[in-house]
């Protein structure tokens, strides 16, 4: 029972899910679609419960499978709060699904309980149920408009390259416990020293490395982002973006910090070129873009390097930084996806030069997607630029020991002065438009008041992360601290 | 209380979006309030600071503890006098923008920010507060260049935003690396510059930390060659713009060089300043030549920018104190001045015979269409060529004199880039105002007759005008508060291992 | 096999005679062929064979998309089988937590069969 009672949040967000399931049974039509606004709520309410959570030390439960210390609680809220604000754009893009709308709710659920069960992993079984929890979740969300031959097409793609990157885990995995003994991460760091320099076992660690970068977009595994992203219904995209990244950002520091620590600096050239061909391919692919999720899906990848940067330095400053760089791409990354859900369908196509003219139809779609581009490109006070000050500040503190630091840092600070060039692209489209638009053909568009206080959150969210960082910083810190003690 | 001139224009750039639309009057009237309140306490601040009593502290508490990181505000001579620049070009911009009309009140809240940023970047004595102003400057200044701009708008205003922001990206690497290298070495991590300032820096690390920072923040100064996006975005940029991007936003640049880059990285200072002198003169003849041959009257204004503050930076590196206090009076009077040339140009003549090229403006007969904008031409052009009783010919002078101690062959070659500025001051005033085709009747006579020069017009370069005569007719004013500021800056420099 | 080889010796030796006795054969088949039977292909020969009569249409033919729906429910009674009757014959020795842990399994199970069954996944469209 105690172990129940340890995986807590987890349990709640099941039931929630299962909840919503079941309520949709009994639910009018017409009214099935506020099932996401109770969602939201169930989830509001599991993240003000996850600060009750006092951890005096680390918990464990299912024989040390499953631990709930600082740093899985930090990416638990995390994922709530970002499950939370996906779910209240679900319900804005809910009328554009012919049917099931209640099971999308209940599928951002689930992939939500995978997620969160990621954070809590300490077991390659586990890490391996929670991915695929969360992949096959995603692999309906990705494909939920089934008659819309992008969704589909993303849905596929996204089946087959995940399915592809599940085998890699797998096998490497096996590899693993075959040379190891063991699956757990503890015991694991305990006989690794012995086993490090066995072949097989670092063939398998490679091959854990390629299903997590799959993931997390990280080049070479980086092919489906874009096409994903572009294809999938936005919400599910938004969620994408942040959780399932985040998901693979944890378990990936949890692996290189927990289960074999001894690996990280045999590794660190590998990650540095990893980071730094990441960077480059995101914002060099990023600039001809014209489709404004697309533009998102390489962006995302461009991210997922300069987190990598962060990993990449194997010290408590870098994963601190990591976190710090999720929570503000959290806020930055969701509200940008909220005005892009609402945005994109009072417009002709996708494309960036569709959002003319949206500052004279909504001043906070507007001045929300503005901000979201800047604080993504890193410039003060908001949330991107701390976060880039973060990981640079924490890869020059230890570039002294890797000095290939140095050269990744040159090529992050290349990669976010590319990145302006298109992020103020998106900004210019909104504000002065090559074509000026008249105005009578843009009536204004009407937000609901939940999306309307999603959106004042994340630009509260990354002026707060920006101005004021403190808080966060402190958090970021003490879960980096129960990694690396 | 200096402080109040960041909140004043912050707060007051806030007021403004909330305004309903459509109030354009209002928006005119409250901006330039706000910046007439920072004007008086920058006013205040000056007739209140007691140079004898060095640093005066404004506000210090703990912002990101966790970094140590301080909201450190505190002001030296040389705060003290560019603070005053930024209220007299922020009052004079408003002034000379007083006829836009589209939207009105997205443009001065734009302004305000960029006054408010600058304003922060001259009171931060904390390197990561410093660096969060600068930045802040740079955005609202795109926007406006973006949106209000005429000439190759979106050109000039990503040219500048990515310059801008390659220079940033320079000092951030600059500035982190200062943090780590100065907490491994003292234990104690700190972005404090006063502290910053007493560490020891290895010379190797200098060697490479110096012209990171110094040629990040020589980008915006206009640094020759990384100058090219100046009289593009000069160009570009509205009138009131332009005069704060030549009058103040430049300077950013040249005080970073100084209260940062030389003032960390003494040995590197002393290891780089010939390369830099020479890229000083280098600029300085260049900018003159460049505007020598222009067709385009702004472009002669933005390319002299590039001259004039060429002599800033070579008076940085005389480390000498008449030279360093020239470059700060230079800093300031080439705010003014600047200021003053692109109102004329951009608002008097260009807002009125919409074109800039001087083969146009010399059919116009401009020297009896707006006489007004003829002598205040004249006016700053002598000034701006270094006429005694302006404050052009105090600053050259000094950077000169400085300049002849440390390097004499750059001081010959900056003199005949005075030179060249008379001629191709002189080509303007002639070409633009009084040339003799305009007096053939039939070509004058085919154009309307312009709108008379207008009362903010003439309250601005009033402003500007009457500031640079009382500092070229005594520049004590100025001079008393810069000169303990820079003696002190030179002393822990000396102290640090420069020369 | 021979005392003082190495233990896979045998193995490889065995695998190698495998190959060689395979590709001798198929070879063999092959000389054969091109001695006694030249190629002459004709649309009786290159016809698929199948005995009876001779096929008709495409393979490719719809199937009603309800029999998965059948399958897949169907699924849901087969691993509560597999999982069920072992928990029955071990039961007088599980603790409680096991027994909860049942119960759960089971409910789930539940709620999809009733989740199914209103959704109209066993009525026959």
């Amino acid at each position: 029972m105690n172990d129940l009672l340890v995986m807590g949040l987890e349990a709640a967000v099941l039931v929630a899910g299962l909840a919503v399931l079941l309520l949709d049974l009994w639910t009018p039509p017409a009214e099935k679609r506020n099932l996401g606004y109770a969602a939201a709520i169930a989830v509001g309410a599991i993240l003000l419960a996850s600060f009750a959570i006092v951890l005096p030390r680390p918990l464990a439960a299912f024989g040390g499978m499953f631990v709930l210390d600082e740093f899985a609680l930090f990416f638990d809220r995390f994922f709530l709060l970002a499950a939370l604000l996906v779910l209240v754009i679900s319900v804005e893009f809910a009328d554009r699904f012919e049917t099931g709308v209640a099971e999308f709710y209940a599928l951002i659920l689930f992939a939500l309980a995978g997620m969160m069960f990621a954070a809590s992993a300490n077991d390659f079984t586990l890490l391996f149920v929670s991915l695929e929890l969360i992949t096959v979740t995603f692999y309906v969300l990705t494909s939920f408009q089934r008659r819309q031959t992008q969704s589909l097409e993303a849905g596929v793609k996204y089946l087959i390259l995940g399915a592809l990157s599940s085998a890699f885990l797998v096998y490497g995995i096996a590899l693993i416990y075959g040379t190891a003994g063991t699956m757990s991460f503890t015991r694991l760091a305990e006989a690794a020293p012995a086993v490090l320099d066995s072949r097989l076992l670092q063939t398998g660690l490679l091959l854990v490395l390629v299903g997590l970068g799959f993931k997390i977009a990280v080049v070479p595994f980086q092919i489906w982002a874009p096409d994903v992203y572009q294809g999938a219904p936005t919400p599910a995209t938004a969620f994408l973006a942040v959780g399932s990244k985040a998901a693979g950002f944890v378990l990936l520091l949890r692996v290189l910090f927990t289960a074999v620590p001894a690996l990280g600096p045999r590794w660190s050239r590998l990650l540095i070129v990893l980071s730094a061909v990441t960077i480059l391919y995101g914002v060099l692919c990023a600039i001809p873009q014209r489709n404004l999720k697309r533009l998102m899906g390489y962006s995302s990848i461009a991210n997922a390097g300069f987190l990598l940067l962060g990993v990449a330095t194997l010290s408590r400053d870098g994963v601190s930084a990591v976190l710090y760089y999720l929570g503000g791409y959290l806020f930055t990354v969701l509200g940008a996806f909220a005005v892009i859900c609402v945005a994109l369908r009072h417009t002709e196509g996708e494309d960036i030069p569709a959002l003319a003219g949206l500052h004279q139809r909504s001043p906070l779609l507007a001045a929300t997607l503005a901000m979201a581009m800047v604080s993504l490109a890193g410039v003060p006070p908001l949330a991107g630029f701390f976060g880039k000050f973060l990981l640079l500040k924490s890869a020059l503190m230890v570039a002294g020991d890797q000095p290939a630091l140095y050269v990744l840092v040159a090529v992050a600070v290349v990669g976010v002065v590319i990145s302006l060039y298109y992020y103020f692209g998106v900004i210019r489209a909104m504000y002065w438009p090559a074509e000026p638009v008249e105005q009578g053909h843009l009536p204004p568009i009407q937000l609901s008041r939940p999306l309307r206080w999603s959106l004042l959150l994340c630009i509260a969210g990354m002026l707060w992360l920006g101005v004021l960082p403190g808080m966060v910083v402190n958090l970021a810190n003490l879960a980096a601290q129960t990694l690396l003690p | 209380m200096l402080a109040w001139t960041i909140y004043i224009s912050f707060l007051g750039a806030g007021l403004l979006t909330l305004l309903p639309r459509n109030s354009a009057a209002l928006a005119r009237r409250l901006a330039l309030l706000t910046a007439l309140a920072g004007l008086a306490v920058a006013v205040a601040g000056l007739i209140r600071f007691d140079p004898a009593a060095g640093t005066r502290m404004i506000a210090d508490v703990p912002w990101i503890p966790a970094l140590h990181i301080r909201y450190f505000l505190a002001a030296d001579g040389i705060s003290v006098t560019l603070v005053l620049l930024t209220g007299l070009a922020a009052v004079a911009g408003i002034l000379f923008s007083w006829n836009i009309e589209q939207r009105t009140k997205e443009f001065f809240a734009f302004y305000l920010a960029l006054i408010g940023g600058v304003y922060g970047v001259f009171l931060s004595f904390d390197l990561f507060l410093l660096f969060v102003f600068y930045e802040i400057a740079i955005i609202p200044k795109y926007f406006i260049i973006a949106i209000w701009g005429s000439t190759r708008r979106e050109y000039g205003a990503m040219k500048l935003a990515l310059y801008s922001f390659v220079g940033s990206a320079m000092v951030l690497i600059g500035m982190i690396a200062a943090f780590v290298v100065a907490g491994h070495l003292t234990g104690h991590y700190t972005f404090d510059l006063t502290v910053l300032a007493r560490v020891p820096f290895p010379a190797s690390f200098q060697r490479w930390a110096f012209p990171l920072v110094f040629i990040g923040f020589g980008i915006l100064a206009g640094l020759w060659p990384f100058h090219t996006w100046a009289p593009t975005g000069h160009v570009a940029a509205p009138t009131a713009a332009s005069m704060l991007l030549a009058g103040v936003v430049m300077k950013l640049g040249t005080y970073g060089c100084l209260r940062v880059a030389m003032t960390l990285f003494p040995a590197g200072v002393t290891m780089w300043r010939t390369e830099i002198a020479v890229l000083a003169v280098i600029g300085i003849v260049y900018g003159a030549m460049v505007a020598l041959v222009q067709k385009d009257f702004k472009f002669v204004i933005g390319y002299s920018s590039v001259s004039h503050m060429g002599f800033v930076l070579l008076g940085l590196v005389t480390l000498n104190q008449i030279g360093l206090d020239g470059a700060v009076l230079q800093m300031f009077s080439h705010g003014i001045l600047a200021g003053l040339l692109f109102g004329v140009v951009g608002r008097m003549v260009y807002d009125r015979t919409h074109t800039r090229e001087l083969a146009d403006l010399e059919t116009m007969n401009l020297g009896r269409a707006l006489p007004f904008a003829a002598v205040t031409f004249v006016i700053a052009a002598v000034a701006s060529m270094g006429l005694p009783g302006f404050s052009g010919f105090v600053a050259e002078l000094q950077v000169l004199v400085g300049a002849w101690s440390a390097f004499p062959k750059a001081a010959i070659a900056a003199g005949v880039g005075i030179v060249i500025g008379v001629a191709y001051l002189l080509r303007a005033v002639q070409r633009a105002f009084f040339s003799d085709m305009a007096a053939r009747p039939v070509e004058a006579a085919a154009h309307h007759p312009l709108p008379p020069i207008s009362w903010p017009e003439r309250i601005g370069a009033g402003l500007l005008i009457a500031a640079s005569l009382v500092v070229g007719l005594y520049p004590q004013v100025l001079l008393n508060v810069i000169s303990p500021g820079v003696a002190s800056l030179l002393e822990a420099m000396r102290k640090g291992g420069a020369l | 096999m021979p005392a003082d080889g190495h233990p896979y010796l045998f193995l490889a030796l065995f695998a190698g005679a495998a190959v060689v006795f395979c590709l001798s054969l198929l070879g063999l088949a092959r000389l054969w062929a091109m001695l006694v039977s030249p190629a002459k292909p004709g649309p009786t020969k290159n016809a698929p064979y199948e005995c009876s009569l001779a096929s008709q249409g495409d393979a490719w033919v719809q199937f009603r998309s309800a029999y998965y729906l059948y399958a897949i429910i169907f699924l849901v009674f087969d691993v509560e089988t597999v999982f069920l009757l072992p928990f029955a014959v071990a039961f007088t020795h599980l603790s409680v937590g096991a027994f909860v842990a049942m119960m759960v399994f089971l409910l789930l199970l539940v709620e999809g069969l009733v989740w199914a069954w209103r959704k109209g996944a066993l009525a026959w469209h």
